[in-house]
């Protein structure tokens, strides 16, 4: 068994060293010396540590067998949508949007606008390929975080993805679209790298999409990092929707460094992917700051839908909010582990922390862990979990008024959900969602 | 004075009311219920229950605490805790104990639940339109649209004398005692069902309250409607004059008569009935 686990794990690491020199020419910026060394200190990073197994505390409950079997590769190409797709797109446009295929920026689909003040609004590749030194005096890739092997095997990868720069005061009124459409194609390696830097005094709202554009799409993996950096005075409200093929492997990192007196909302809509996993690490570093972390998960099937926040109380009079709720049918696996740590000097700091879940199936499994590492006194901490089943009084009650059973499981679900999608207002369109739910397998292209 | 206790079964005995004279040219019950006895965990609840509900009948069933009145109504609604080990209940012609309870409910058996049970989160609007919907779907009625929904459901909240608020509040939710019976009248009101049940709509209620409840009851009985009252007290026949009252005891109906059952309960209590039975 251990034997077993230790040869699939040097087996994928041989995989992903042996891709990486396959495609190594080719990735964005591969002339640029900082970003090999980057590159090659990440793949030594990977190498050493493979996959995590389910030994580590956070990952005890996340199964990486298939990722660990199946060999993914990159294939820097960009594909092209069919007519239906694209037409919808068109159809729904958005003030300001970046539309990725597969991970590559397909700019013809894209709505992008000049920012005042020399703001950008445009891809990574393109970052690195016209404007290197620009990019490098405002991202400090190696802040972000270490000892995660998925950040490591992304950072080797990194190709592609949204760069988003917002000069001081700037505030943006629409949101920015960032919409990474997979056609789901075998075995395809999907690396993302997002950066978002928000200066002094600036605000805007950015909303990552994650969906599939074809029915039974094949498992393919889509790896994502998402930094963003806020200096003193800024908000970013950050959207997230994950409604991947229903065979992929999606493991997403969302991180926020904030300084003095910045908010950071990030919200999470977490509905399709065979393996789903979203990890968000925030740092309230300076006095003041504050964050939000809202999220809805619903995992049906076979899925397994993983939600890890950590939020790093450093300075004093920090705030940070956590409420996620999750709904887990069938044979479905949720998991959500929220930790708070609040070091020595962060007196005066309030955290809360809720988790709520609904199982709705006997062999359908949540594992909820809610953590608090306090190293002071003189703070508020709250923290709460709880699981629950449909109320049978109730569901009772609304078959008595003539719905049936499955329409009232529907209605109670609905209300279950309705509180956590009120606070993340961008996702708050119950009617659509509802429709989703109910067809979360059937309509491949749903855009939200 | 005489105290006059009928001693009747209730399957035997038929009442000359001129009242009811248009509806005796309709033979078929509306409920017929033959020996039904229930239990929950081997405790019998129900040891033969005999009972027919002709088409625009009304009834009342009294009893002490824990006689069986509130099993009786939900095993009517079809709340599937409970196992029934003996007897028939017949619905218009049909089995009721094979139908789903929403089945019972869309061919128009409405039970008022002595406990409105709160649902956080679903608007009483949306569950009210979404019942009607379903009920007049089942029915081969359209589906009525936002507007006239709307318009219908003023009107019935007027009747029980409810403010527009209702609507937008969560089922139930936070609702008072009396404001929770009044939901289960506009939804009855809104429902027009055929057979009616009240599960103790009155307990509990201040005296306007119990006026408005009894109102809407009224408002609704007709030729081809009928109704079962469940209650412990008297007090809600002051307002709706039942066609017959059964007392209901130790899992039995043990007294069957006119409205002067009520009345004599009143006066007496339950006691010497029970003695009389030796269920005391």
């Amino acid at each position: 068994m251990l034997n077993n686990k230790i040869n699939k794990d040097v087996a994928a690491i041989a995989h992903y060293r042996s891709e990486y020199l396959r495609v190594e020419k080719n990735l964005a910026g591969n002339t640029l010396t900082p970003l090999q060394d980057l590159r090659l200190a990440a793949l030594e990073e990977f190498s050493r540590t493979g996959f995590p197994s389910k030994k580590q505390e956070d990952w005890k409950y996340t199964s990486l067998t298939a990722l660990g079997e199946t060999p993914f590769y990159f294939q820097p190409v960009l594909s092209q949508l069919n007519t239906a797709t694209q037409t919808k797109l068109e159809q729904l446009a958005t003030s300001y949007r970046l539309v990725f295929i597969n991970g590559l920026f397909a700019k013809h689909l894209s709505t992008l606008a000049i920012l005042p003040h020399h703001g950008m609004m445009t891809h990574f590749a393109g970052m690195l390929e016209h404007h290197p030194e620009q990019l490098f005096a405002h991202w400090q890739p190696k802040d972000t975080i270490k000892k995660n092997s998925f950040v490591h095997l992304n950072t080797a990868f990194m190709h592609d993805g949204a760069y988003i720069y917002l000069p001081a005061n700037t505030q943006l009124q629409s949101p920015i679209e960032l919409l990474f459409i997979q056609t789901g194609e075998q075995e395809q390696f999907i690396p993302l790298r997002n950066i978002i830097i928000a200066e002094e005094n600036s605000h805007a709202i950015i909303v990552e999409k994650y969906i599939h554009a074809q029915k039974n799409s094949a498992q393919y993996f889509t790896s994502t990092v998402t930094e963003c950096t806020l200096a003193p005075h800024s908000q970013i409200e950050h959207y997230k929707y994950i409604g991947e093929g229903e065979k992929a492997l999606h493991i997403g990192n969302l991180s926020a460094m904030q300084q003095k007196n910045s908010q950071f909302a990030a919200y999470s809509l977490a509905l399709s992917a065979a393996l789903l996993r979203s990890d968000v690490h925030i740092k309230l570093l300076q006095p003041d700051a504050q964050c939000q972390l809202k999220g809805l998960y619903y995992a049906t099937e076979q899925q397994q839908i993983d939600h890890h926040t950590v939020v790093d109380h450093v300075s004093p009079h920090t705030k940070s909010e956590a409420f996620y709720k999750g709904v887990s049918d069938a044979k479905a696996r949720a998991v959500f582990n929220g930790k708070v740590i609040v070091r020595s000097q962060a007196i005066k700091s309030k955290a809360q922390q809720l988790n709520k879940n609904l199982l709705l199936s006997s062999h359908a499994e949540i594992n909820s862990k809610p953590q608090l590492e306090i190293f002071t006194d003189d703070i508020q901490c709250t923290h709460g979990t709880s699981i629950a089943q449909l109320d049978k009084e109730a569901l009772f009650y609304l078959q008595t008024r003539g719905l049936t059973a499955v329409q009232a499981g529907e209605v109670l679900i609905l209300a279950f959900i309705q509180d956590i999608l009120q606070q993340m207002p961008l996702f708050n369109d119950e009617v659509s969602l509802a429709q989703h739910l109910k067809n979360k397998w059937v309509n491949a292209d749903v855009f939200v | 004075m005489q105290v006059k206790v009928f001693k009747i079964k209730p399957t035997d005995y038929r009442t000359d009311k001129n009242r009811l004279d248009n509806n005796l040219l309709i033979k078929k019950n509306m409920l017929t219920i033959q020996n039904l006895q229930v239990q929950i965990d081997n405790k019998p609840l129900l040891r033969g229950i005999n009972l027919e509900i002709k088409p625009g009948e009304i009834h009342a069933i009294m009893g002490p605490n824990g006689s069986g009145k509130s099993t009786l109504a939900n095993v009517l609604a079809g709340r599937s805790d409970y196992l029934i080990t003996e007897g028939e209940i017949r619905y218009l012609e049909q089995d009721l104990l094979s139908l789903a309870p929403e089945l019972r409910a869309q061919k128009g058996l409405f039970l008022a639940f002595q406990y409105p049970v709160e649902i956080p989160g679903v608007n009483n609007v949306y569950l009210l339109k979404a019942s009607l919907n379903a009920i007049r779907k089942a029915r081969g009625q359209t589906e009525l649209d936002a507007m006239d929904f709307l318009k219908l459901v003023k009107e019935k909240l007027s009747a029980v004398e409810m403010d527009e608020d209702f609507l937008y509040r969560s089922v139930n939710t936070g609702f008072s005692g009396g404001e929770k019976k009044r939901n289960e009248i506009l939804q009855m009101l809104l429902l027009e069902p055929k057979l009616a049940i009240l599960d103790e709509t009155d307990s509990g209620l201040e005296i306007d309250a119990l006026r408005i409840v009894a109102n809407g009851v009224n408002r609704l009985a007709a030729p081809e409607r009928s109704m079962l009252l469940i209650t412990h007290y008297q007090r809600l026949l002051d307002y709706i004059k039942p066609d017959y009252v059964h007392i209901l005891a130790g899992g039995k109906i043990i007294r069957s008569g006119d409205f002067s059952l009520a009345q004599t309960l009143e006066k007496e209590g339950y006691t010497s009935i029970l003695q009389e039975e030796s269920l005391v």
